[in-house]
């Protein structure tokens, strides 16, 4: 009994979720088609509640005592990373809320199912952070790219929704068996699953015979292909744009930032614990793609005309960041790493809370901007909102007192003190050619000639105050930034070995 | 009785055959479902015999969470499939280019 | 010649064929027919290797439900017949590296098969005693997986739940373009409601 009081307490933030979520849709179903109502719809009030679920289930996971055990027999791991980080996505996710409120209001998006998959996709998410097994790490990955397909593909009336979805669909379901696959190497030939035990049963092993040597990096390399590909780095990106730009714009900034820190999480499990002692060979396949993914994500963005396309290409190059700092594999690699990751996050919800206001006003109705050239002299007609994109812009490309400088900064720290000077320069030289796409976006708005004067619908208090705290935190983090490092490195510590 | 024989084989062969379905395809999305279902499939009797060769239960246990998971992502993908023949009445692989960059 | 041996290259061989022709028939519906038939073979194939629990799970599984949902799509989509030529021109690296890879495993595949062994010359001798008393596949199962792996069950609960409220809010709607009968409108028709005379040109 005691046992399982230990396995219940590290959970208890999903079993709240997962308790509201029958409750929300028993709610749902009752009233959304009950006729003396007249049918009412459900979306708005659903969202205020899953608000209010989050906010709980953070408060839940902030008060707990912190425990630092495997639960659930092993297949699930807590310590000080997986609790800081449940913090963190109860943040980002609340967040995200508040910024797309409106969005789905404008769009239309009725039914109430939407709230009950974000809520899913969360406790998938959770439950992605604390996998410590290969069959937990399975089940959780495609439980949570199951909820993400249906996502992309929820806009059913639209042809780019569902063509997102269709593709996003193949892709990820091919990428989930290339892992399965890897497992099944990796179990058939030492017999081991939980990641732990791997690491033990590798610590110290002598070149083994070369069968099962070959056996194993396949196994490691399909495993790691599939991770990669999760996370959108370079040569397995094929799927990003298109899903990016196809899926609605609320669940855009959702994939982009939700899934990044889980699946890095799982990416730092396996590469720095289970298969620390393949480190020789992770590193040619993690350098080959940084290499690729800034590469491609900096070019191609040049060639950009639709916002969630430039969005989508530049976080493939941010992505190649982060794998950046796994790659010296020691803790100030990981710290700097998560890092960066928060950095970004902020920034993208900045960004995307700039796009989801930016809306023009057409008689009698409103759109939401699509294309990069809507920007032009944007600083006549609202320049409080062009401001604000351009310190959001020069906090991408890295300029000194913003939050990405010391992100990058960090990153190229930690890379220089193993003497990786090859790829240090690469990069520094990619991020030079990145500023000048961002800079061209901040030329567009503030020096070229006006046509027609555009009236921009009114923003909305949630995004206003959504955008004025991301533009704040990333303009002023340099005031104290070890409110961020320290906690990062706190988070880094659980992958001391 | 199977020590000689390699089970491995057979279905890391079946795995190459469906990979070869979702690359070579051209003609319907119905054929690369199949042919994921395929390679699940194949995944699933390598866990099995590795479960046996190895006298353990993990693998059967884990090929049976796969049968599930399958089973869910197969329903997943028919109702996308047939939302998006509800709009664009074909399923062919060359016409999904509405998005070029 | 051991009858265990020639079944188990006889499920193998059937398996690939018939998987060979899942991918390369233009008809949606025979490559239904032909996934059916790799399901059932490597039915076999697991049931000569034991758990039998699994093979009969794999054809009530895949065969019962997959396949049939399969053809039901297959059939409700209706698709047009088209033998559209297939452009090897950006698909020939991917395809050359899969025939390569196909072509060394088939070659090690060969190099183990070792003919001689083929022949049974080792008898041995069952004690039914013995197995009568050992655990059964589902028994094993049914042991581990509610208290070990209660864990994974849970999970795969949430999944199904997950598979059951997507396909609901993808396929449900209320279509509006498509004529319904109905009865109680059909019942409070009445001639003076339906017919009305307008009286087009007024005469002078």
């Amino acid at each position: 009994m005691n046992n399982f009081l230990y396995d219940i307490y590290p959970i208890l933030p999903e079993i709240f979720i997962l308790s509201n979520v029958c409750i929300l849709l028993v709610y749902g179903v009752l009233f959304s088609s009950s006729i003396k109502l007249g049918y009412p719809l459900l979306a708005q009030n659903l969202g205020l509640l899953s608000c209010q679920i989050l906010g709980c289930s953070f408060i839940i996971t902030y008060y707990q005592t912190f425990l630092n055990l495997s639960s659930w027999s092993d297949f699930f791991i807590n310590d000080i990373f997986t609790f800081k980080t449940k913090c963190l996505i109860f943040l980002m996710c609340l967040g995200w809320i508040l910024i797309t409120f409106s969005y789905i209001n404008y769009e239309r998006i009725n039914s109430f199912e939407y709230w009950i998959l974000i809520l899913l996709a969360i406790v998938a998410i959770l439950f992605i952070i604390q996998s410590y097994d290969l069959l937990t790490m399975y089940l959780s990955i495609e439980f949570q790219s199951l909820i993400f397909y249906i996502l992309a593909s929820f806009k059913r009336t639209s042809e780019f929704s569902t063509e997102a979805g269709l593709k996003y669909f193949v892709l990820g379901a091919f990428s989930s068996g290339l892992l399965l696959f890897g497992s099944s190497l990796i179990y058939g030939l030492t017999g081991l699953t939980n990641f732990l035990d791997l690491a033990k049963f590798f610590t110290g092993m002598p070149m083994l015979e070369l069968s099962s040597w070959i056996g194993l990096t396949t196994g490691f390399t399909l495993i790691l292909v599939s991770l990669l590909f999760k996370l959108s780095a370079a040569p397995f990106h094929m799927w990003a744009p298109d899903v990016y730009e196809g899926s609605p714009t609320s669940i855009t900034l959702f994939f982009s930032i939700m899934p990044k820190l889980a699946i890095l999480s799982l990416l730092l499990k396996l590469l720095i614990l289970s298969f620390h002692d393949f480190i020789t060979f992770w590193r040619i396949i993690i350098l080959i793609c940084i290499i690729f993914s800034i590469m491609i994500g900096t070019l191609s963005a040049f060639s950009q005309i639709k916002w969630k396309r430039f969005i989508a290409y530049s976080s493939i190059s941010h992505v190649g960041f982060f794998l950046l700092a796994i790659l010296s594999g020691n803790l100030e690699g990981i710290s700097s790493s998560i890092f960066y990751v928060i950095i970004y996050v902020i920034t993208m919800l900045g960004i995307f809370s700039f796009i989801l206001t930016l809306r023009f006003y057409n008689y009698s109705y409103h759109y939401q901007t699509r294309y990069l050239q809507d920007l032009i002299s944007l600083s006549r007609f609202n320049p409080a909102l062009a401001i604000s994109l351009t310190l959001f812009l020069f906090s991408m490309a890295g300029i000194p007192p913003l939050g990405g400088f010391f992100a990058k900064l960090f990153v190229l720290l930690s890379v220089l003190q193993t003497k990786s000077f090859g790829i240090s320069i690469f990069v520094v030289l990619m991020s030079c050619i990145s500023c000048f796409y961002y800079i061209k976006l901040i030329k567009s708005m503030y020096f070229s000639s006006i046509n027609e004067w555009k009236v921009l619908y009114p923003i909305n208090k949630l995004n206003s105050l959504l955008l004025g705290f991301s533009l704040l935190f990333i303009s002023f983090i340099f005031y104290d930034i070890e409110l961020l490092s320290i906690l990062s490195t706190l988070m880094s510590f659980s992958f001391l070995n | 009785m199977f020590q000689q024989l390699n089970c491995t084989n057979i279905s890391s062969l079946l795995f190459l055959v469906s990979l070869l379905g979702i690359f070579l395809n051209q003609k319907n999305i119905l054929v690369m479902l199949m042919s994921l279902e395929m390679m699940f499939l194949s995944i699933s009797f390598n866990l099995i015999f590795s479960s046996i060769r190895l006298d353990d239960i993990i693998g059967q246990i884990f090929s049976l969470l796969i049968l599930t998971v399958a089973a869910a992502e197969s329903s997943i993908g028919l109702a996308i499939l047939v939302i998006y023949y509800r709009i664009r009445s074909t399923i062919t692989v060359e016409l999904m280019n509405l998005m070029k960059g | 010649m051991n009858i265990d041996i020639f079944l188990f290259y006889l499920f193998s061989i059937f398996a690939l064929i018939s998987s060979l022709m899942v991918i390369g028939l233009t008809n949606a519906v025979h490559s239904v027919l032909f996934l059916i038939l790799v399901f059932c073979n490597v039915a076999g194939l697991l049931l000569l290797l034991g758990p039998e629990f699994f093979s009969f799970m794999l054809i009530i599984v895949y065969v019962g439900a997959i396949a049939v949902l399969f053809l039901f799509v297959v059939m409700m989509l209706n698709i047009k017949l088209k033998s559209t030529n297939i452009s090897f021109s950006s698909l020939w690296p991917i395809g050359i590296l899969t025939f390569v890879i196909l072509l060394s495993q088939f070659f090690s595949s060969f190099y183990e098969l070792d003919l001689v062994k083929f022949q049974g010359k080792e008898l041995f001798f069952i004690s039914w005693a013995n197995e009568n008393s050992n655990l059964t596949n589902i028994k094993v199962i049914g042991k581990v997986l509610y208290t070990h792996f209660n864990l994974l069950f849970l999970i795969c609960g949430l999944i199904l739940l997950v598979a059951m409220i997507g396909v609901i809010v993808l396929t449900m709607h209320q279509r509006v373009d498509v004529k319904k009968q109905q009865i109680a409108l059909q019942l409070a028709r009445t001639a003076p409601n339906v017919i009305k005379f307008i009286i087009l040109r007024r005469k002078r």
